[in-house]
């Protein structure tokens, strides 16, 4: 009887352990970056720079299954002119109803181990969401490693019509027809 | 004859003044000083967080870039931030180490970003402290 009873509390503490091992792992290989910054750029020559700066980007990347994902709050895009700001609220991205952006998607062919101090050129794969429109994004980030941090770095190209966002003619030649977006992010283990 | 000259003088100097309005407004308008604009708004962080969980397009239109004063105790202090009750995000203007420890109450002031459904917060910008219990 002692023995039966013996059994089934190892049993139980090995269940205990093992779940606890196994959360412990998932655990291991989540990064994130609670300050990432994205900054997008629509500037023409000669005319005023078209440009935004977003200093609070949440991104989160687990190293094991290689997924990214990202959320702007649209609000958070600072320009320096502060009219140019409030259009790009109300008229542009419609931020009461569409407060955010986000990201998912997945590194290809990422293998946590091979990052090093040095740049490695990594695709990524995946879908922005804005303004309720989805769109397939893909694009090589650089990344590396600096001490505990792992830093992302890339760029890609959208365009307002990817969106639905119209642009009024009598700007038209003033906003770029291609928006950069440059990204920054430095990454903190969970 | 003179008199003539006079308006058409004073319509020229009337314009450039308009122009130059125009173009202050476009060019220079100042951003809002979030640090010296009322609180429209008044209440706890758990309010704040549980607005925003329950009805989030609710919770935008009602504080989405609205001035708010949040009361709540810090769980985190990073570099140009805090966290409130592990519920919200407030960043604050300057690169500055903030003074403040884990575990104070208080209460600050600023601008609501919207909720982050990643790190589930909500987040304020251009915070500044009011007052410390």
């Amino acid at each position: 009887m002692k023995t039966k009873q013996n059994i089934i509390v190892q049993f139980l503490l090995s269940i205990v352990v093992l779940i606890s091992a196994s959360s412990l792992l998932s655990a291991q290989g989540k990064y994130i970056d609670k300050k990432g910054e994205i900054v997008f750029e629509a500037s023409e020559a000669l005319f005023e720079p078209v440009k935004a700066t977003n200093e609070s980007v949440t991104v989160i990347l687990n190293t094991e299954t290689s997924e990214i994902a990202s959320l702007a709050l649209m609000k958070g895009f600072r320009f320096k002119n502060s009219l140019m700001e409030e259009h790009f609220n109300e008229n542009y991205i419609e931020s009461e109803t569409y407060p955010k952006a986000t990201f998912k998607g997945k590194l290809l062919d990422f293998n946590f181990s091979e990052i090093t101090e040095n740049n490695t050129e990594v695709t990524v794969d995946g879908k922005i969401e804005l303004r309720g429109k989805e769109k397939e994004i893909r694009t090589t980030l650089n990344i590396k490693k600096s001490g505990d941090l792992i830093i992302i770095q890339g760029s890609f190209k959208v365009t307002p019509a990817d969106f639905d966002i119209e642009i009024p003619s009598i700007v038209k030649n003033k906003i770029a027809k291609e928006i950069m977006v440059l990204l920054d992010f430095k990454l903190n283990k969970k | 004859m003179k008199k003539k000259k006079v308006i058409i003088l004073g319509v020229i100097v009337l314009a450039i003044l308009a122009a130059g309005f125009v173009y202050d407004y476009t060019f220079n308008s100042k951003h809002r000083d979030i640090a010296n604009e009322e609180a429209t708004i008044v209440l706890s962080a758990n309010e704040l967080f549980s607005d925003f969980q329950n009805d989030e397009s609710s919770a935008t239109t009602k504080y989405l870039d609205k001035v708010i004063a949040i009361e709540g105790e810090i769980t985190a202090v990073e570099i140009n931030d805090i966290i409130l009750n592990n519920q919200i995000q407030a960043s604050f203007n300057v690169e500055q180490l903030l003074k403040v420890e884990e575990g104070t109450s208080l209460t600050i002031k600023g601008r609501c970003v919207g909720y982050d459904e990643l790190l589930e917060m909500v987040k304020i910008d251009q915070a500044t402290i009011i007052n410390k219990f």
